[in-house]
């Protein structure tokens, strides 16, 4: 009977087969083990992270659109937050960090299976499944910062397709190609790019696609000539100290450990926070006469944003010096150079974290300490590694860009990306959500 | 009756005019408003992005004076303000005498 049913159903059969042989293993002994307290700072780290986002970016963000705007940019970030987390369960983190091709991942771990309770994380004393989650809330920030480039104009359902198609498309082969094993990890046999905590793979990767993205959806309607000024700058300080201070997760925890290159990588990140604080609120005290809170935070987000590569491979004094660079430079890219180029970036997502991400990536080749990170940089004649770091840039840059704008193109065959003008003129809370803040 | 309307600086509101303040408590309105008067207006820049703001925030003061009430003897629709004599504070009476 059984083989009658394989002989009529070939495929059945084989499926079947497939099924049970895909069983979860949870009473393999790994060889591995899960330490307590690297495991205790890593769910620490999951919860700073997370925190990033909601609320410290939707705050960030929310403070500095407009009043009639301010419900549907936090609801950006809570969408992120929701929608991502499951697709990265289902099949984010499969593709990601599974898998042996330089290119892309395997669906081995599709909706978690194969982790169990004893599973460790390649490299790590951490359970496996701790780790997933860790990088999901990574993978949830990058696709919310991208929404700060086209807020008070993308229609929502459109944002809801793009939330999704981005994770799968863009940030995952990124994170593939950096984090999980691909053409650009370094590994024992090869060389590789160096990026602690997301230089290329989150905030290059979000800063480019926010540029395509709001330079294909065009200027907001009245820029340049109406009052854009923002609702609240003081929601904007309070995202801002949330950011900080789960930066400390974002940074510290990739060392994936609660060891000393966790706490280096936490003090070259608030140092860098600090410098960059202080060189953009003095770099518009001299050229507009008074330092402004919102440079004030303005730079410590760009402090933090150029030191997230370098974070784990550099010193105190350079963290700081990175930071400072990064105030000058994001300085100018969110003034000067948007001003020159004419694009309508509402948030300043390039101009902070993409210029600042690849700065970073690529100070990160100068100023690598092979003492902190295994592997040295230019200052430690290794000029091998700035070339690396440029080619990784190149690499992020390229896809980002290219896939970002295909996949609004395919969008927008679904559905409009931006709302009507006379909903934007209405404002997103009310026409999008159908709520207001009174 | 008279209705007074004052656009004031909002930190003015303790030094309004006594004559309108008189009636504080009972039936003064203060709204708080927009107007781009005499005053020139502030020069707010965001990231390198300039927004003159032309209406600045102030208050608006209403008061109707002139209904006096019983028992506090002050001609209230005296321009120089005088200071209340201390047993208006005190007066519960509060039937008006109507001038047209």
């Amino acid at each position: 009977m059984t083989t009658k049913l394989i002989q009529r159903f070939p495929a059945a059969a084989a499926l079947a087969v497939m099924a049970a042989a895909a069983q979860p293993a949870f009473a393999q002994t790994q060889a591995a083990t899960i330490d307590p307290a690297d495991t205790a700072w890593m769910i620490t780290a999951t919860g700073l992270v997370l925190m990033m986002t909601i609320p410290g970016l939707a705050l960030f963000y929310c403070g500095m659109v407009r009043k009639k705007n301010v419900l549907a940019t936090m609801a950006q970030s809570l969408f992120c937050t929701m929608l991502c987390s499951l697709l990265w369960v289902a099949i984010g983190y499969t593709l990601a960090f599974s898998g042996d091709s330089s290119v892309i991942g395997g669906l081995d771990k599709v909706l978690a299976r194969g982790i169990g309770m004893e599973s460790v994380a390649p490299q790590t004393r951490i359970p496996e499944l701790l780790f997933m989650i860790y990088q999901m809330t990574f993978a949830v920030i990058t696709v919310a910062l991208v929404a700060g480039s086209v807020a008070d104009r993308m229609r929502f359902s459109a944002f809801a397709w793009f939330a999704a198609l981005w994770l799968i498309f863009v940030y995952v082969p990124i994170a593939h190609w950096g984090w999980g094993g691909g053409f650009l990890t370094m590994t024992a046999e090869r060389p590789g790019v160096l990026d602690f905590a997301g230089g290329t793979v989150v905030h290059l990767n979000a800063g480019v696609a926010g540029l395509v993205s709001a330079c294909v959806l065009g200027k907001r309607r009245g820029y340049g000539t109406e009052n854009f000024a923002p609702y609240d700058l003081s929601l904007a300080v309070i995202g801002t100290g949330l950011l900080w201070v789960g930066w400390f997760g974002f940074n510290g925890g990739s060392a994936l450990a609660a060891n000393s290159r966790a706490v280096f990588a936490i003090v070259a990140t608030h140092l860098a926070a600090s410098a960059g604080a202080l060189t953009w609120m003095a770099l518009e005290w001299v050229t507009r006469g008074k330092p402004s809170v919102l440079g004030m935070i303005s730079g410590a987000v760009a402090g933090l944003g150029t030191i997230t590569p370098a974070s784990g491979f550099v010193l105190p004094w350079q963290g700081a010096l990175i930071g400072l660079i990064a105030g000058v430079v994001c300085f100018y890219a969110c003034t000067s150079l948007k001003q020159r180029l004419g694009y309508d970036d509402s948030l300043d997502v390039f101009g902070v974290h993409g210029v600042g991400g690849a700065t970073g990536t690529f100070l990160t080749g100068v100023f690598a300490v092979a003492a902190i990170g295994g592997t040295p940089g230019l200052l430690e004649a290794n000029p091998g590694q700035v070339v690396l770091q440029l080619y990784g840039i190149a690499a992020t840059l390229a896809w980002s860009g290219i896939a970002t704008f295909a996949l609004l193109k395919v969008i927008s065959f679904i559905v409009p990306l931006r709302v009507s003008e006379q909903n934007e003129v209405e404002g997103l809370d009310v026409t999008q959500h159908g709520e207001a803040l009174q | 009756m008279k209705l007074i309307t004052a656009i004031i600086k909002p930190f003015k509101l303790d030094d309004a005019p006594s004559a309108v303040m008189r009636t504080r408590g009972s039936g003064t309105i203060v709204t708080e408003v927009k107007s781009n008067g005499r005053q020139s207006g502030n020069v707010e820049t965001y990231r390198g992005a300039e927004y003159a703001i032309d209406f600045l925030t102030k208050l608006m003061i209403e008061g109707a004076i002139g209904g006096i009430r019983a028992g506090n003897g002050v001609d209230a629709s005296a321009a120089p303000a005088r200071p209340a004599p201390p047993h208006c504070e005190q007066s519960r009476c509060r039937t008006r005498r109507r001038s047209r």
